[in-house]
């Protein structure tokens, strides 16, 4: 997804959006790559391996605390 | 505030998120399919089911109706910033499997167990099976594309003059029907 769709999507302003998204960078969750659509720069973030692991388990981890609840 | 009640915020955020991350509609894609499917299934009428002009056409009709819905859906991704390569690949998966089941259903011409007219409206009982699960599995707008599909197979056997072209009238305007509805779909959300 670009920087854009995902500010539309989560509602979040760009210092803090930017903020999350360097931190998961970072943390090789996020790869990142620049490119450009009508002469203006768009950036674009995909999951790596790691990241889809790690959301698979975080979301396996949200059920079973759901499952507790209930 | 208690767990259970950040654990409910936490979740009606992320859902909010993933509802305002559907990939685009593109109406294009299902006018694309409604002329190629009305102008398909009547030409069984009127050339006949064995005729090679059908094999011609569905040989053009079907890579170029595929690649011009590719191209199409993934220049509104790029228009939305937002392209899910993995989910492309289940689409092309998803009818790559439904032509090579097609492919293989010719095996019964070809051992003399079914005849061309039967061979047709094969195709139409496997399109109606792809497009239903594809309706289950991918996009739920193709379901009701699925259903008259099976609608319009049952016409290609009991009407004898213009069945294939009935259901390929009635596949078509289902095809319609579902682009202007997720027109207006979005045009609500926006």
């Amino acid at each position: 997804m670009s920087f854009s769709r995902l500010k539309q999507v989560l509602e979040e302003t760009d210092g803090s959006l930017g903020t999350h998204l360097r931190k998961l960078e970072d943390g090789g969750y996020l790869a990142v790559e620049k490119s450009f659509r009508d002469r203006r720069p768009v950036t674009w973030y995909e999951l790596t391996d790691k990241g889809r692991s790690s959301l698979r388990k975080h979301v396996a981890h949200l059920a079973r605390l759901i499952e507790r609840v209930e | 505030m208690t767990e259970t009640a950040s654990i409910g915020d936490d979740i009606a955020y992320v859902r909010a998120a993933a509802e305002r991350s559907q990939p685009p509609h593109v109406p294009a894609i299902y006018l694309i399919w409604a002329a190629v499917a009305v102008s398909g299934f009547a030409l069984v009428d009127l050339v006949g089911p064995g005729s090679s002009l059908l094999g011609i056409y569905w040989t053009i009709a079907g890579p170029v109706g595929c690649a011009l819905t590719w191209w199409l859906a993934a220049r509104a991704g790029s228009h939305v910033g937002q392209a899910d390569r993995r989910t492309g690949k289940r689409w092309a998966g998803h009818f790559l499997g439904f032509f090579a089941v097609g492919v293989l259903g010719m095996g019964l011409v070809a051992s003399g167990q079914l005849d061309w007219s039967g061979v047709s409206s094969l195709w139409i009982l496997i399109l109606a099976l792809t497009y239903f699960l594809a309706g289950l599995h991918l996009e739920r707008r193709l379901m009701p594309v699925g259903i008259v599909l099976a609608v319009g197979y049952v016409f290609t056997l009991y009407l004898p003059e213009y069945g294939f072209t009935t259901a390929g009238v009635m596949v078509g305007m289902a095809f319609v029907a579902q682009a202007w509805l997720g027109s207006r779909a979005k045009r609500a959300t926006d």
